[in-house]
């Protein structure tokens, strides 16, 4: 793991210790999981679907989700794969009921504001425009990749698809985010 | 390698990911195909521009926030199922209707439930008769109480749907998980609470006072204004002003409501009816009162119309004689529905007058002091002229009677409350068992006037679990004769109390004083509230000469008590027989029964009393005085009430000779009056033919035992003597 979600040895070790807790019923060791993944957790979720409330709302289901199945979790090493999976599969739930912002409220209301900002924030515009152009396969995967660094391994196993596949898909999903960006 | 090749290829550089063998494929390209180029520099730049991305970076108390909100959703959530179950009938017509349907009901049986146990069945506590035209039934109506249990179960069972179905549980959700409300939901919990409660309370009213009752619900009430109002200050978007407002109201009604609690304590009511009701269902069938029951409400029914009918036909001029007709039908109905009102007399309680001029004497002994006459202060009601038009005064009566130990006295009382007793009678079951045995529904009596009292008693009257009497077959006699010292006793009321244990003075006094305990407790509250505490099975009187006799007594022991005005008696006849032990079919006769009346100061000596001796005592007398001679080893004993010399200090003197050096011991044993000894005197005779006992009861008063015991040798008792030193 290199980063984000993919926590360096001694924290997952921590995490491991902690889903442990929480599986022997101590919920203070949940306060301590959330504030542990939260951050990274939000990352995604806001990379996925690129709506801040979106994501609070997909956070939050995931975490109840993981208060109600802890003890599904037989290999509380592979928590950061499980919730991991389950903040994508709640982005994309959410991202089924509830489109995120259009392309003209994204202009409107992150604009261009200051001239000084004036071409950093139009290129954060264009990006994020970009990337609502894609799909939320595509965004999912370079927000594993390029958001969060999970290897091709750890993808792989997040979405249970071979290592191929990903390579193929993270090269795509590429490809369309520069074409996207061009045209925008 | 093409250019899609290429792009795939430097895709996983950028991710460390690119098979080395591809390396130098992919540069070779990139050197040739500028396209190739640019897009590697877009993608890197985009890349960049990715990981550049500013996102929400959530701090600490997040964390936390996030938390809690999830374990509570996780909480809240997994509930569901319930919050809709708890909803169901609140939402639903069909299952409502049902539900209110089955609490309607069960609040209403509830309610006559209530008031039976509130007015009727408290009001037949006791109640063992009712005249023969009375409310059927009578050995049922205590299964009418279905027990306290079942009523609280019941009154639950209202509390349960009827908040069920008004959506309480639902609403009670909705305020745990936060969720806020609107006014008029909080308005309808508290108002369905408010009315819940006094019917979940009702089953207390059965066993509370009506002003506790009363007092239940206003605190009910101002817990649930005081909850509402705080739930909707709390839980509602309700503007300050309007809050304000709510909370003077609030104020106004919980200082009304404080008034009323204050009041309600004061009430104790006592349905003034019940005595009339009780006439009513011990004169009256069921039908009849239903019948005029039902005139009642027609005419009641009907009157509403008349009274309203007739003004508007007079102003109009039509409709006249309609309302005519209806308002004398009205009043005929309501005069022909309460007629049975008409017939019950009213009743006024006669007091209870108690007078303690009576004692109960019982002849009873200890094996070691025979012949004590224990007495006991035994309060008696007096009976006036016949008051049995109310069951309180029946029940004063025969108490009454109960406690004169007369039985012609108490048949009297059956035979009157027969003929003038006025719907249900209390007290009357009671007596008829203290004065005969039942057997499963037949009594037992042991004269033939009181066999043919009773049986009059059930022409008149339906007695509870009572259907027949018949006369003892048991085959027991006991007789005997009282004396005084101004002769034969007569018209002495006489008791034969069954005891268990062979000294059983202390049993027949405790019996004595309980009853007496019960006599006050029945003169000071006017009512009989318990049992006859004993039986009067065994009674007799004396007649002109003082004899008495006792019939058909099954075997085993008795005490004969009696009842006398006047002073206080001892005495010495030895043939007082202490507990009388009867067999199987025995007849036996007593002595007579010799009763002296105590006087200060009075000498004993052995011309005036009898004496029980053990051994060969011989008694002679001459002109001038009665000797004793014991022979050796024999003993003589007598016994002398503290009355004689008011307690205090005494000098028993003894007279004797001996035939040789004297030899023999005179003693001076004292016990109180329930028999228990304190002390002893005693010393050996003289020489001199003379010795004297000096006794200090200590002001106690009881009974001394004599007891000359006569040695070796035998002894001649010339004289002896109680001498009064001081008194009190």
């Amino acid at each position: 793991m290199s980063g984000g979600l993919a926590e360096p040895v001694d924290k997952a070790e921590e995490l491991r210790r902690l889903v442990l807790r929480l599986q022997d019923g101590d919920k203070s060791a949940f306060d301590a999981l959330v504030s542990k993944t939260q951050t990274s957790a939000y990352r995604l979720g806001y990379s996925v679907s690129q709506d801040h409330h979106l994501c609070q709302d997909a956070v939050q289901d995931a975490y109840i989700s993981v208060l109600k199945n802890i003890r599904q979790l037989r290999d509380p090493r592979a928590f950061t794969t499980w919730f991991t999976r389950i903040v994508i599969n709640r982005c994309k739930r959410l991202l089924k009921q509830k489109r995120p912002q259009s392309l003209t409220e994204v202009t409107e209301k992150e604009g261009p504001s200051t001239d000084g900002l004036e071409e950093k924030a139009a290129r954060r515009i264009n990006l994020k425009k970009a990337l609502l152009k894609l799909t939320d396969t595509d965004r999912t995967i370079l927000s594993l990749r390029e958001v969060q660094g999970f290897s091709y391994e750890e993808i792989s196993e997040i979405l249970d698809i071979p290592m191929g596949t990903v390579k193929s898909r993270v090269s795509n999903a590429r490809r369309r985010l520069i074409q996207a960006y061009d045209v925008s | 390698m093409t250019c899609h090749e290429c792009f795939e290829a430097f895709s996983s550089a950028l991710d460390g990911e690119l098979d080395p063998e591809l390396q130098g494929a992919m540069n070779s390209h990139l050197e040739d195909c500028a396209d190739c180029r640019h897009l590697r520099a877009r993608m890197l730049d985009l890349s960049a521009e990715l990981k550049a991305q500013p996102f929400p970076t959530p701090d600490e108390s997040a964390a936390r926030e996030m938390a809690r909100t999830a374990t509570e959703m996780a909480t809240t959530v997994s509930w569901g199922w319930l919050r809709r179950f708890l909803r169901f009938p609140y939402e639903n017509w069909l299952p409502r209707f049902f539900f209110r349907g089955i609490a309607v009901t069960t609040m209403l049986a509830l309610l006559v439930q209530t008031l039976l146990v509130r007015f009727v069945l408290s009001a037949y506590t006791g109640v063992e008769a009712v005249g023969r035209s009375g409310l059927g039934g009578v050995n049922d109506w205590t299964t009418w109480y279905p027990g306290v249990e079942l009523l609280q179960l019941a009154s639950l069972l209202v509390l349960i749907l009827g908040s069920w179905t008004c959506g309480v549980p639902g609403l009670m959700t909705d305020l745990w998980s936060g969720t806020r409300l609107v006014k008029r939901d909080l308005l309808w919990l508290g108002t369905s609470l408010l009315l819940l409660g006094p019917v979940a309370a009702l089953p207390l009213l059965g066993g509370l006072r009506l002003g506790h009752y009363l007092f239940a619900l206003c605190l009910w009430a101002g817990l649930c204004m005081m909850g509402t109002f705080l739930l909707v200050a709390f839980k509602t978007q309700r503007s300050l002003p309007k809050l304000v407002l709510d909370f003077v109201g609030l104020s106004l009604l919980i200082a009304l409501l404080e008034m009323c609690a204050r009041a309600s304590l004061q009430v104790d009511w006592v349905p003034r009816g019940q005595e009339l009701f009780h006439t009513l269902v011990g004169n009256f069938s069921f039908p009849f009162l239903l019948t005029h029951l039902g005139a009642v409400t027609l005419g009641v029914i009907l009157l509403l119309p008349a009274l309203w009918g007739l003004p508007r036909a007079y102003r109009s001029g039509g409709g006249r004689p309609a309302a005519l007709v209806a308002g004398l039908v009205a009043v005929g109905s309501l005069y022909y529905g309460a007629q049975p009102l008409q017939n019950a007399v009213s009743v006024s309680t006669p007091d209870a007058r108690a007078s303690a001029g009576k004692k109960a004497y019982i002849l009873g002994s200890r094996a070691e002091n025979p012949w004590i006459l224990a007495g006991a202060p035994y309060p008696q009601l007096e009976l006036g002229n016949s008051d049995y038009g109310s069951p309180r005064g029946a029940a004063l009566q025969v108490s009454g009677a109960f406690l004169t130990w007369r039985e012609e006295k108490i048949l009297t009382s059956f035979e009157e409350w027969a003929r003038n007793a006025q719907g249900v009678c209390w007290g009357l079951s009671q007596l008829l068992d203290s004065v005969g045995q039942r057997r499963k529904g037949t009594l037992l009596v042991t004269t033939e006037r009181g066999r043919k009292a009773v049986s009059q008693l059930l022409q008149e009257l339906r007695l509870r679990r009572l259907n027949d009497v018949v006369l003892s077959a048991e085959q027991g006699v006991l007789e005997g004769r009282f004396l005084a010292d101004s002769g034969a006793v007569a018209d002495l009321p006489l008791r034969l109390i069954p005891v268990q244990s062979e000294s059983a003075v202390g049993e027949g006094l405790n019996l004595l004083g309980e009853e007496a305990g019960w006599a006050s407790d029945v003169a000071s509250s006017g009512r009989v509230t318990r049992p006859f505490p004993s039986s009067l099975e065994h009674l007799a009187t004396t007649d002109s000469n003082g004899n008495f006799r006792f019939a058909h007594l099954p075997k085993g022991r008795y005490l004969l008590a009696f009842l006398k005005d006047g002073d206080p008696m001892y005495t010495l006849n030895s043939s007082v027989p202490g507990v009388i032990s009867l067999g199987d079919g025995d007849r036996k006769n007593l002595d007579t029964i010799r009763l002296t009346t105590g006087r200060e100061g009075s000498n004993v000596d052995l011309s005036q009393n009898r004496w029980e001796t053990a051994g060969t005592v011989s008694f002679s007398g001459n002109s001038e005085l009665t000797t004793a001679r014991l022979a050796p080893g024999s003993t003589m004993t007598g016994f002398v009430d503290t009355k004689l010399f008011a307690g205090g200090k005494a000098i028993v003197k003894l007279l004797s000779t001996s035939d040789s050096p004297p030899d023999g011991t005179v003693s001076c044993r004292f016990f109180t009056r329930d028999g228990r000894f304190v002390r002893e005197w005693k010393r050996e005779l003289s020489d001199q033919g003379f010795d004297e006992l000096r006794v200090d009861t200590r002001d106690v008063e009881g009974y001394l035992q004599l007891v000359v015991r006569a040695g070796q040798s035998s002894l001649t008792v010339k004289q002896v003597r109680v001498e009064l030193l001081s008194s009190r």
